[in-house]
């Protein structure tokens, strides 16, 4: 990164101005398109992130720029236990961050909150996973009997 | 320039995520089966991500890895059952042991081969091949295909000496089985005979000579392996039907005839051995992986086992003196679980050992142990003794192919 220090201005729903480094900023694919194929002076408005949240996955960006870099004095286990912490909040920023780094596809940091929901949800029963997500059960109970019954044996022998 | 658009608010952020088909399938795949399985109640829209062939195709993208293992309980009366050890760290909870009953077979089932997901098994009768029939059982989602018989197999009596399942979701949906069956043209010859899912048809390939032990074949790499106790490997190249040798790792010039294989398996694309010699302490061994151009072998983990010895008294036999010529510990590898994990990851890789009355995991990496089953109280274990061979085990795997 050294010498290239351009910054990029990034708006949030909130209206807060964000002065990026460009190394940052570019982990999301949608901003590094915008930018690269926009005007580079202008501001770009990340419309419906607020301030908190970008501010945070920004420091999620910066974390892995500076490793790849050598500038954080860090061990892989290090970053691994860094992230491991990055994901300790509330479920509703959990989801936000998801969907945030879907939206601005930031791979690294969609793999970690994904992750991090499989660990939340594997163990669920699916009456637990609908509460979780907020999912309507559109099966009729006979439905959903038939389609338990179906794999009934393989439901068994899996449950341990 | 428009503006970037995307999550709306706070309180719509769950709902988003729950109807979003890429969040969901990035999460999906990461599921064990188990949870696949279950999850398929949550909604139909759930169960049409989860059914569709999209998501089997995402789901072979990502790296092979057995999240248990079935092991085979020696049979009391004539149904084979068989243990179902998951390799989740999670609290160790009462397995579940059962017969396989996918189809009715009043033989009962046998499972000959665990390869990436799917199971080889077969009739579990002795009385030759009259009556066998072998299946190819997907044990996450429960299909089942029955092999359809060879026509030719009525005309000469023959006997099978081997039957390997050649299966990679990566590569192909596809599978193949090997027969190792004998030669109608010459007594001291074997011949392949191969049954192909694209095809449905069965074909004759090479003849081989008698020397490898064709009983127990491993696939890695699209060729299957057969071991031999003295002499040269024997790789068998699915593909081209083309066979090539692959020298033995180099024993010491004592253990001569003593060999003994503890291991021989795959796991994620690489092939692993275990020699231990009769005659030497088995405190100490080394985890031999094939090279990528299947020239030979090389030294991949050193184990050392006095530790675990010493924690688990039951290893050894208690009227066997340390000034005992005779250095021997029991222990059984059942298999050994390489590659990045993503999560829980940080243990890989790792061997799976029953140790008398136990099965455990020990992490090549820092040595320490972790129970997987306790098999009292009604283990039958003895000080000294293994009641599971290697060849009993086979690694359960996630695939929603075929």
């Amino acid at each position: 990164m050294g010498s290239t220090s351009t910054k990029i201005k990034l708006r949030t729903s909130d209206q807060k101005v964000f002065k990026v480094e460009e190394a940052v900023v570019v982990q999301s694919l949608t901003i590094k398109y915008f930018y690269e194929n926009g005007c580079p002076s202008s501001v770009i408005p990340v419309h419906s992130v607020s301030s908190d949240i970008l501010s945070k996955i920004l420091d999620y960006c910066k974390k892995y720029v500076n490793f790849a870099a050598g500038k954080e004095d860090i061990s892989p286990e290090e970053l691994y236990e860094w992230d491991a912490n990055f994901v300790k909040v509330d479920q509703n920023t959990l989801f936000n961050l998801i969907l945030v780094g879907n939206c601005l596809k930031i791979d690294s940091l969609l793999d970690l909150t994904c992750q991090t929901i499989v660990n939340m949800i594997k163990g669920k029963r699916p009456e637990e996973i609908r509460t979780t997500f907020n999912i309507k059960n559109d099966y009729t109970p006979e439905a959903e009997e038939a389609v338990r019954r179906e794999k009934k044996w393989a439901f068994d022998m899996l449950r341990v | 320039m428009g503006k970037l658009e995307f999550s709306n608010s706070y309180t719509e952020s769950t709902e988003l995520i729950g109807y979003n088909d890429d969040i969901l399938m990035n999460v999906l795949i990461r599921l064990p089966g188990k949870s696949l399985m279950r999850f398929r109640n949550v909604s139909k829209h759930w169960l049409s991500l989860i059914s569709s062939p999209y998501f089997s195709c995402c789901l072979n993208q990502i790296p092979i890895f057995p999240s248990a293992i079935f092991l085979r309980v020696q049979p009391s009366l004539n149904k084979l059952k068989y243990h179902f050890l998951s390799l989740d760290r999670n609290p160790v909870r009462e397995p579940s042991v059962r017969s396989f009953t996918f189809v009715d077979d009043p033989a009962g089932i046998r499972i000959l081969q665990s390869c990436n997901g799917l199971l080889l098994c077969c009739s579990n009768n002795r009385l030759g091949e009259y009556n066998r029939n072998y299946y190819i059982y997907n044990p996450t989602t429960h299909q089942y295909t029955t092999l359809p018989k060879p026509d030719n197999r009525t005309q000469s009596p023959n006997t099978i000496f081997g039957v390997i399942l050649a299966f990679d979701p990566l590569k192909s949906a596809h599978y193949k089985v090997i027969f190792v069956r004998s030669s109608e043209t010459s007594p001291h010859l074997y011949q392949l005979e191969i049954y192909s899912s694209e095809t449905h048809q069965w074909s004759f390939s090479s003849e081989i000579s008698k020397v490898n032990n064709f009983s127990q074949g491993v696939y890695c790499c699209g060729g299957i392996h057969w071991r031999n106790n003295s002499g040269p490997f024997l790789r068998f190249d699915v593909h081209q039907e083309r066979f090539q040798e692959i020298p033995m790792p180099k024993i010491p010039d004592d253990w001569d005839q003593q060999t003994k294989c503890r291991y021989f398996g795959e796991c994620g694309g690489r092939l692993h051995l275990i020699l231990t010699s009769c005659k030497h302490s088995t405190r100490q061994f080394d985890v031999y992986e094939m090279k990528n151009d299947f020239s030979g072998w090389f030294v991949k983990y050193r184990v050392d086992l006095n530790g675990l010895i010493s924690a688990n008294p039951k290893m050894t036999q208690s009227n066997c003196h340390a000034s005992d010529h005779w250095d021997y510990h029991a222990f059984t590898v059942l298999a050994i679980v390489v590659g990045e994990g993503s999560g829980q990851g940080s243990s890989l890789p790792f061997m799976v050992l029953h140790v008398p009355g136990k099965v455990i995991t020990y992490s090549f990496k820092d040595k320490t142990s972790t129970l997987l089953h306790d098999f009292a109280p009604d283990c039958t274990d003895i000080e000294g003794c293994t009641t599971f061979e290697c060849d009993d085990a086979y690694p359960y795997i996630t695939t929603l192919a075929i």
